[in-house]
């Protein structure tokens, strides 16, 4: 099958599956909370009570951060940890997303492509609900939302786009090899430390620098911050914008390509 | 390569020398060629081996064979779960694999399990509504429907797994094993469901050991044996051959069962004695 063609069938099943997929990912979350008390809330406690750890350890414990260009440095962690976490979150369980439904692949004929997304989807109703609590913080701290919030939607979707890009990628890759989840978990803890979610690269280390522009998982967490703190810059982050859309585009063409390659083989190695 | 079957309007499932390989792998880079190179040099087993056969709509058929002898292969093939190494399989109409026990969640209610697996099958929120009830009622659990299915007993999860599946409605059903559950009452109302649907003109492909079922059900029925087809005809023609193969089989050696490969004829001098 040729490139556009798989593009194209991946594309048109999540579309006409757009419904379906937020409702089997409410499921999904419904059977992850299942037989909590608290159940769908814990989507807005597990974020609160993470902050609320950071919190305590920056601003009581280590009385540490400066402000940073004038937001509490506990106001930016903050943000940047509830995207990573989102970030992290799906991609991981992308990985894991096909074999672990198996069991409904094997009798059924699905659309094998809606279950990486249905993953994400699931990872981005909690993503939305962390962001209340974000704002919530934000406002709380006195720090003032900008007034160019109205365009972090377009990083929400940036990163979601890059995250199903993965996840076509990786949900196939690791039904073959199995190892990679473990690989990828390993990654991604070296990425958090590559990428501005603690910590800003100083300004004179022209290696971090150049990473940083490189680093997708850069782009977005620092429009996330931009839009909702500092005001948008486009004019200052269109080469980054550029490369970011350049890797998000052909990942998720290689994505649709591979997932299309191997969805064949997926039942009998299952 | 053979000529292909001769396709009559009314046959809605046609399936052209099939032939299903999986590979083995024994190493990593075994598996490794195997998945990127065109040309698989890995050695295969043969789980369907030149099948050719066609069912017409609204006919019953039954699937026949020792364990291990191609028949769920064979149904995942129609049911389009998997694709064949070789030939080809057209089937008009939507199908669906009759499974009790797959695509439950044990952390959710039973009826969100019924919820959860209608919307696995593509059902909008307002058909499932419509025939929530009627699963509910069929799978008859009483106040248990709305604990958590981690908590049910295995007759009480293929219960509701087969009210699910009996009220999901395709063209062409297939049931592999799945009516061996629970106890005989809930047998016989899953039976007479299965007599409704024939009698309102679906085809069902009805794979099982039961051969009693099979013989008041079916109005053909096929036995293969190791991916080979050994013979098609009416349930008189082919069950009492068929069991008269297996009672042997029951009794051979290792050694023995490796090299047999009934032919139908001579099974039938055997055990058909008219």
């Amino acid at each position: 099958m040729g490139i556009i063609k798989s593009v194209r069938t991946v594309v048109s099943e999540i579309w006409k599956n757009k419904v379906r997929l937020f409702r089997l990912a409410r499921y999904e979350l419904k059977s992850q909370h299942g037989g909590t008390f608290f159940g769908f809330l814990w989507n807005f406690f597990n974020p609160a009570l993470q902050i609320l750890v950071y919190w305590f350890v920056f601003a009581i414990g280590l009385r540490r951060g400066n402000d940073i260009d004038g937001v509490p440095y506990i106001v930016w962690l903050v943000i940047g940890i509830i995207c990573w976490y989102y970030m992290n979150q799906a991609m991981l369980g992308a990985d894991m997303s096909i074999i672990n439904f198996s069991d409904v692949l094997k009798r059924m004929s699905f659309p094998i492509s809606i279950v990486p997304t249905k993953t994400v989807a699931a990872n981005f109703i909690t993503h939305l609900c962390s962001m209340v609590i974000v704002f919530a913080v934000v406002l709380v701290s006195g720090s003032g939302i900008s007034p160019s919030v109205w365009l972090l939607p377009y990083y929400i979707f940036a990163s979601t786009f890059f995250i199903v890009g993965y996840s076509l990628i990786s949900s196939a890759v690791n039904v073959l090899f199995r190892d990679f989840h473990n690989f990828s978990n390993t990654i991604f803890r070296f990425l958090f430390f590559i990428s501005p979610v603690m910590w800003e690269p100083a300004e004179d280390s022209r290696v971090l620098i150049t990473i940083m522009k490189l680093n997708p998982f850069a782009y977005i967490l620092n429009g996330y911050r931009d839009t909702i703190l500092y005001g948008w810059t486009l004019s200052e982050n269109l080469d980054t914008g550029l490369i970011f859309w350049g890797i998000s585009i052909a990942m998720f063409t290689a994505g649709c390509v591979i997932h299309m390659r191997l969805r064949h083989k997926f039942i009998d190695l299952l | 390569m053979a000529e292909t079957l001769a396709a009559n309007d009314s046959d809605v499932i046609i399936c052209d020398h099939i032939v299903k390989d999986y590979s083995l792998y024994s190493t990593f880079g075994e598996k490794l060629k195997g998945l990127l190179l065109k040309e698989n040099r890995v050695s295969t087993f043969r789980a369907l081996d030149d099948i050719s056969i066609t069912m017409k709509r609204g006919e019953c058929v039954g699937l026949v064979g020792l364990n291990g002898s191609g028949k769920s292969t064979l149904a995942s093939i129609i049911t389009g779960i998997t694709t064949p190494t070789e030939g080809s399989v057209t089937v008009k109409g939507e199908v669906s694999m009759l499974c009790a026990s797959s695509g439950m969640r044990s952390q959710l209610s039973g009826i969100d399990n019924i919820r959860f697996k209608c919307l696995l099958m593509g059902y909008t929120d307002k058909q499932i509504k419509a025939i929530e009830q009627d699963i509910i009622d069929f799978a008859d659990i009483g106040i248990h429907i709305n604990q958590p299915v981690k908590t049910y007993s295995s007759g009480m999860r293929s219960r509701l797994g087969f009210a699910i599946a009996v009220h999901i409605n395709p063209e062409i059903l297939i049931i592999d094993e799945a009516l061996s559950v629970g106890d005989s009452s809930f047998t016989d109302k899953c039976l007479d469901k299965v007599d409704e649907f024939r009698k309102a003109g679906k085809t069902i492909v009805f794979v099982s050991h039961a051969v009693t079922q099979m013989t008041s059900f079916c109005d053909r029925v096929i036995w293969i044996n190791q991916g080979k087809l050994i013979g098609v005809g009416t349930p008189d023609e082919i069950i009492r051959p068929y069991c008269g193969f297996a009672r042997e089989y029951n009794g051979m050696t290792n050694e023995q069962r490796k090299s047999i490969m009934p032919r139908l004829e001579d099974y039938k001098h055997k055990y058909c004695v008219d």
